[in-house]
């Protein structure tokens, strides 16, 4: 569907996406309370960078908004609407957009959330496309026939995962002792060895056996896509002791990957069959290098969709999360957050319209983009 | 077809054990002190008790949850570790001997000094003397403390202090005293060798954590809850009965919606229909839930922004009493549940459109779809007898999948609505630590989402001819 309300709409997405970019990546210079850069008696400095305060300063450039997010105007405390009379003092800035219960200025607190959101996208999508196109890919290539290993090396790679694990669960108990640590490890790839040296001897492990990785790997895909994530991330994010943003991005991350594995599941099958990657295999190409190098180029384009839709899903979710103020820190402060002050007081209006309206933004931004990207596929 | 089935139910059972031990675990892991929680709401009064007598009642209950059993059937430790340690009681003790065991690797001289130190704090609470409370206090610290070498320097300088300022403690006490700082400062240069931390394995046997939880929550008793002593699965089956009520209704009225209007846009692609239907959906779709709910709660159900706006009853769910019974609860509750339900139907549907849609273009464009044209078959009959069932077939499961979602991912909607439901109570009891429902919440979601998916399988298997004719 090449029409022009379409082209428009994929342009003004980009636009918005580029303006988040833009608040998430100079969020600090956009709004604080300190200057970007003053000069006084002892020379230049840069607040914002160094947290150092100017005395007197000669000059100053301030930012664009004079608000911290986290800081406090007691003068206008209790829901002050961005159309009222403010009780400012002289040179002080409005509060454009309103402040919130305590205070805090919410238009600063926008720009620090889109920093919040784009964060969260970004790095639960990095984490979900490590392990999706990982499962997806291999799985896809090897199918069900084409990874068969022996038995000796099965044994050798469970007992190693086994050992490794056991190490890391129990770091701590070694950790008084460096020598023995290191002795340990020595006398676990010492018997690693060994037990491979005599398996290689033995017939029966020397059989091959088919791995039928497809069918472990969609499997796996299977059952989580059918865990309701919204549910399991919440559990998951109260377990942890310490709230903190990361350990939600973590866990979205962990569970939002299945899509991606599909799609590059899907795509893989596709291409498998093709010329240019049996030619590689002809000339004797190693796996790794053929997935890497041709076979990833080629996944990428369907892979975008989903990431872009986990990208709007992953923003959604944790802005559900703050909203619910469950998992992250009390004073962090995101477009959930800000929409929760808004049950405290339903005529606060601006706390309402404003965060959500720039979460629908961010999020239609992105869905339009990956759907774009899908629509440009089918016509290929 | 049966053997399609059974094939399909036999795979669930590895999936459900794989699901109790993990969420098992995950209980395990979870913070805050159960056994406090289970004697506060128990209303046990432990205030004016002596040290030793609140240790004892915290035994007592931390026995009867059973947290002295192992965790698992088998345990994998380094050979040094002792396979007691589980039976250790409190918490706080055996992770002091942990960190101790951590550092020295002596299981032997640990539990010496920590019997002693229990029998100092009994000949104490038998003489009741000042000075030796102080002193026992400051023993108490040291076995508080999990730094070892932080616990040796204090021990030293109580020893010391003990013997500079003669304290004046029985006779008793005083052998009990020299002979625990003897044991505890002795320095003592055991060996160690290196096959001390090689992986053992321990088996526990039957009377473990794991087996005791799973089989009670085989029979559905998952325990009483942390906050207010009711049965968990009591707690549950309320809450599942009021979000059941409305997201029934939100799941039918999303289907439908999908259903109908996927079809609608297909039939007209790209038509102004579609596209206006398309768009807006696609649009709602972007919509955060909460933000749809807080919206149409500040502009629908109050007067702050004018009465004739004010369509819908207040949020909660009316005036429910504890004495009526749940169908009473539920005819009172209904008229509040209609606009959460709503809005819920009409943001699930808002992603199954695309689906419906986009799967029924590409048969749409199916030679039998043509065939049936060129006989002359009427649009209508065309579309429902050979198009809707072509178009539902490859997205049954993921259309029935939907139906845990929605189940458990009302917990926003119920929450800015303040429904007493399964994610109202789900939000309740993890901001009160209240793990016992959190967990017995996620181990049925859980079993139901396969039972969901299980169905799901059979009817695709039912309706579709492919697979029938296969198994055959």
């Amino acid at each position: 569907m090449k029409t022009r309300l379409s082209k428009i709409s994929v342009n003004v997405s980009i636009m918005i996406l580029i303006f988040f970019a833009i608040l998430a990546i100079f969020a600090p210079f956009l709004a604080n309370d300190k200057a970007i850069l003053c000069k006084d008696v002892d020379g230049l400095h840069f607040p914002v960078v160094s947290g150092q305060k100017c005395e007197q300063p000669e000059f100053s450039l301030q930012p664009f908004l004079k608000y911290h997010y986290s800081g406090i105007d007691p003068q206008n405390a209790a829901f002050i609407s961005p159309l009222t009379d403010q009780h400012l003092q002289p040179g002080q800035q409005r509060h454009y957009l309103g402040t919130d219960r305590i205070g805090r200025d919410v238009a600063a607190g926008m720009i620090h959330a889109s920093r919040v959101a784009i964060l969260t996208g970004t790095g639960s999508m990095v984490i979900a496309l490590l392990i999706g196109l990982l499962i997806g890919l291999t799985g896809a290539y090897f199918g069900n026939d084409q990874l068969s290993i022996t038995r000796r090396s099965a044994m050798i790679g469970l007992l190693s995962i086994f050992l490794g694990t056991f190490l890391v669960y129990y770091r701590k108990y070694f950790s008084g002792n460096f020598s023995q640590v290191l002795f340990t490890l020595l006398i676990f790839m010492m018997g690693l060895v060994l037990a491979d040296g005599v398996l290689k001897r033995l017939k029966p492990f020397r059989k091959r056996f088919k791995l039928p990785l497809d069918m472990m790997f969609s499997s796996f895909i299977e059952i989580f896509q059918s865990l309701p994530a919204s549910f399991l991330v919440l559990v998951l994010v109260s377990l942890f002791t310490k709230a903190s943003l990361y350990n939600v991005i973590l866990i979205i991350g962990l569970l939002r990957w299945p899509s991606i594995a599909r799609f590059a599941r899907a795509e893989m099958l596709k291409i498998k069959e093709q010329r240019y990657i049996e030619a590689a295999r002809a000339i004797g190409m190693s796996d790794l290098r053929i997935i890497v190098r041709h076979a990833l180029p080629a996944v990428m384009t369907p892979v975008i969709v989903a990431v872009a839709f986990g990208f709007s899903s992953s923003i959604l979710l944790e802005s559900a999360l703050s909203f619910l103020g469950i998992g992250l820190p009390a004073d962090h402060v995101s477009f959930g957050s800000l929409l929760s002050e808004a049950r405290k007081n339903y005529e606060a209006w601006w706390l309402v319209v404003f965060p959500g309206f720039a979460i629908f933004c961010l999020v239609f931004a992105m869905n339009t983009l990956g759907d774009h990207v899908s629509r440009l596929m089918e016509r290929k | 077809m049966t053997s399609f089935v059974l094939k399909k139910a036999l795979l669930i059972i590895p999936s459900l054990v794989a699901l109790s031990v993990i969420v098992f675990f995950l209980s395990k892991i979870a913070p805050g002190d159960q056994v406090q929680m289970f004697m506060a709401v128990r209303g046990s009064q432990t205030d004016r008790l002596s040290y030793h007598q609140q240790q004892k009642v915290y035994s007592e209950v931390y026995e009867e949850l059973g947290l002295n059993k192992a965790l698992f059937y088998i345990s994998i430790k380094p050979a040094y570790f002792p396979d007691t340690l589980y039976k250790v009681i409190p918490a706080s003790k055996k992770n002091v001997m942990k960190a101790w065991l951590r550092h020295d690797q002596d299981w032997e001289w640990i539990q010496l000094v920590f019997e002693n130190h229990e029998a100092l704090i009994g000949a104490a609470d038998f003489f009741n003397d000042p000075e030796l409370a102080f002193i026992l206090t400051q023993i108490k610290t040291i076995h508080a403390t999990a730094d070892l070498q932080k616990a040796r320097q204090l021990a030293i300088d109580l020893k010391n202090s003990t013997e500079n300022n003669a304290v004046n403690v029985p006779h008793k006490t005083r052998e009990l005293l020299s002979n625990y700082f003897i044991n505890f400062l002795h320095d003592q240069k055991k060996t160690q060798r290196i096959t001390s931390v090689f992986p053992t394995l321990h088996w526990h046997g039957l009377n473990n954590q794991y087996h005791q939880w799973l089989s009670k929550a085989i029979r559905l008793d998952f325990g009483i809850s942390l906050t207010d002593g009711q049965p968990v699965s009591k707690k549950i089956s309320m809450a599942f009965i009021w979000t059941l009520s409305y997201v029934i209704f939100a799941y039918l009225l999303s289907l439908f919606l999908a259903i109908s209007l996927g079809l609608y846009t297909a039939y007209h692609q790209n038509k102004w229909q579609d596209k206006l239907i398309s768009t807006s959906g696609f649009v709602l779709y972007a919509v955060p839930l909460f933000w749809l709910g807080t919206l149409a709660i500040v502009f629908l159900t109050t007067d702050i922004y004018g009465k004739w706006l004010h369509i819908f009853p207040d949020i909660g769910v009316g005036s429910a009493y504890e004495s009526m019974i749940w169908i009473e609860k539920l005819g009172e509750g209904l008229p509040h549940l209609i606009l959460p339900a709503l809005l819920l139907g009409m943001h699930g549907a808002a992603s199954a459109i695309r689906l419906v849609r986009n799967t029924a273009i590409v048969e749409l464009k199916a030679d039998y779809i043509v065939t049936a044209r060129a006989k002359g078959i009427s649009e209508s009959r065309m579309v429902f007898r050979h198009l809707l069932p072509n178009t539902l077939l490859p997205i049954t499961t993921a259309l029935i999948g939907g139906f845990p979602g929605a189940l458990a991912g009302s917990v926003v909607i119920e929450v800015i609505f303040n429904i007493p439901g399964m994610g109202r109570l789900l939000f309740d009891s993890i901001r009160q630590m209240d793990w016992p429902v959190v967990f017995a919440m996620v181990m049925l979601l859980g079993v139901f989402t396969f039972i969901i998916y299980l169905l799901g399988d059979i009817l695709y298997a039912r309706i579709n001819p492919k697979i029938k004719y296969q198994s055959a």
